[in-house]
């Protein structure tokens, strides 16, 4: 079960970043097109005080951590 | 102000504890505005549009009728064209009752607490705790991000953890390069850490069966006892983690990013306060001896994260992260969030978050005698973390920014734990009882920027 949802993963993720799900289809944006990339919002670090917390009470209560979130502090009782 | 995204927090997330052994940090992330930063850095002068931001931000966690958590953080950033520099302190104080691992009984039960001091006695019926009356963790860290032209930056930092039962260092570098206009950003992180666990009462033998005054025949005779269980007052244990990952612009309203990550943790992870009942054919405990885990843990996960932006006011955050190790842990956590903008200064954002992992194979909730003498297993823990779980957590940001730029944030989320029990372990009566019951939690967050 693990290994096959591993596989998937990879595969959609290596689809879609290398744009084979289309061959019309072009990854990326020109300089000039990234107004809405560079809201706040759009930051994929957005709000890393919140995911910092919470991963510290994940951590905590949760035995996996690691890949961009989870991890961080204690209050490990 | 140049809202340049710094690798502060991979250190933050790089912390670890004495009792559930895990090391954690973020990649680079480049993303579409420190490719901004960057770009201003070429041709221009050096820092020449530095500044500080502070930060501060208060939180509360706090289980039904057990552990209560809270916390305070300060954190200093100068933001310069050529990088940053951040500085950040935080402190939190853990108090209430915290679960054993031992099974209830059909009589009261009467248990050394974790230093020897005195006794506590557990009603019949019910589930053993440490009440942890107040247990403070400090730690300081700082790091730098030096962006060296418009295809690399770096990052580096260090951070120091304290608490009375454990104590820990660690640093972190990472590296960073820009593709294709900045479209595409492949990154590499690595963090090490150095602990030192000083489980309160010293580090005990595992294994061994716990024991009370009342079985000897003074307190010098106690003392011997208690001292021959333990085989000293600290251990060592060493993590490292490697994380690499592609943050990729999709078009103008989506940005994905993927990261591999790969840790060990050597050395002691054992909690010490944590037991395991040796039980009888009713299920009731005729002793409690303590747990061991392997000193050795292998850790992996696969990590996806993306945004998309729903025309001019909406945004969707949606990631997925399948994590496995070699203690036959492994789990899927999905999170989703939906920012909505409201007016110029308003944002809501309601969110979600399932997780659900299965048990290491080493939990267990009770070693059988059947009537003969025990058989203890090399490796056994009955914490309720190492359990198979579903969990899930209802949450709600709302942010405020004001007209100066300053910013207020709330968050308030509801988490609930199910740990499963192990129904091997169970005898008799235990199969009437739920051992491990659900953890229900209240977090509250307020964050301000000045």
């Amino acid at each position: 079960m693990g290994k096959l949802v591993r596989q998937v993963c990879l595969l959609t993720c290596i689809t879609a970043l290398t744009g084979c799900a289309s061959s019309d289809f072009s990854l990326g944006v020109k300089p000039w097109q990234k107004g809405t990339l560079s809201k706040d919002s759009m930051q994929i670090k957005h709000s890393e005080l919140q995911a910092e917390f919470d991963s510290h009470i994940y951590f905590a209560r949760e035995a996996s951590s690691g890949g961009g979130i989870g991890g961080g502090g204690c209050g490990c009782n | 102000m140049l809202a340049v995204d710094i690798q502060a927090d991979s250190l933050s997330e790089a912390t670890n504890s004495a009792s559930d052994s895990a090391v954690n940090i973020a990649p680079v992330q480049l993303n579409d505005k420190s490719n901004v930063a960057a770009d201003k850095s070429v041709g221009s002068k050096a820092d020449e549009n530095s500044n500080w931001r502070v930060k501060t931000a208060v939180l509360s966690y706090s289980e039904e009728g057990r552990i209560q958590v809270n916390q305070a953080l300060l954190k200093l950033t100068r933001e310069s064209d050529s990088g940053s520099l951040q500085f950040k302190l935080d402190t939190d104080t853990v108090t209430g009752p915290s679960m054993t691992g031992a099974l209830p009984s059909s009589e009261a039960q009467t248990y050394s607490n974790p230093s020897g001091s005195l006794e506590t006695v557990t009603a019949a019926g019910e589930l053993p705790e440490w009440v942890i009356e107040s247990h403070r963790r400090s730690s300081v860290s700082v790091s730098k991000e030096d962006i060296l032209n418009s295809d690399y930056s770096i990052n580096y930092g260090a951070r120091y953890s304290y608490e009375h039962s454990y104590k820990s260092k660690s640093i972190t570098a990472g590296i960073s390069r820009n593709f294709d206009r900045k479209n595409t950003q492949l990154s590499f992180s690595t963090l090490f850490e150095d602990a030192e666990v000083l489980p309160i009462g010293g580090v005990v033998k595992p294994g061994e069966e716990t024991i009370i005054r009342a079985d000897y025949a003074d307190e010098a005779e106690f003392k011997t006892a208690w001292n021959n269980l333990r085989t000293g007052e600290a251990e060592k244990k060493r993590a490292y983690e490697l994380v690499t990952g592609i943050t990729q612009v999709i078009n103008r309203d989506a940005i994905v990013q993927l990261n591999y990550s790969y840790g060990q943790v050597n050395g002691y992870q054992n909690d010490a306060l944590k037991l395991v009942s040796i039980i009888d054919a009713n299920g009731n405990p005729e002793a409690n001896v303590y747990e061991n885990r392997p000193d050795h843990r292998e850790r992996q996960s696969v990590y996806v994260h993306g945004k998309y932006s729903l025309g001019t006011s909406q945004v969707l955050d949606l990631s997925y992260r399948y994590y496995w190790d070699d203690w036959s842990i492994n789990s899927h956590t999905v999170a989703a969030g939906w920012q909505f903008e409201l007016g110029s200064n308003w944002k809501l954002e309601p969110q979600v978050r399932w997780y659900k992992q299965s048990s290491a194979d080493f939990f267990q909730q009770s070693i059988f005698a059947d009537g003969a003498v025990a058989v203890i297993p090399d490796y056994m823990s009955a914490d309720y973390r190492l359990a198979a779980t579903n969990n899930y957590t209802l949450g709600v940001n709302l942010d405020y920014k004001f007209d100066s730029g300053k910013a207020l944030s709330m968050r308030l989320a509801l988490y609930e734990i199910n740990p499963e029990d192990d129904s091997s372990s169970k005898r008799g009566r235990l199969n009437d009882i739920d051992l491990t019951p659900t953890i229900r939690s209240t977090v509250f967050m307020m964050s301000y920027d000045f």
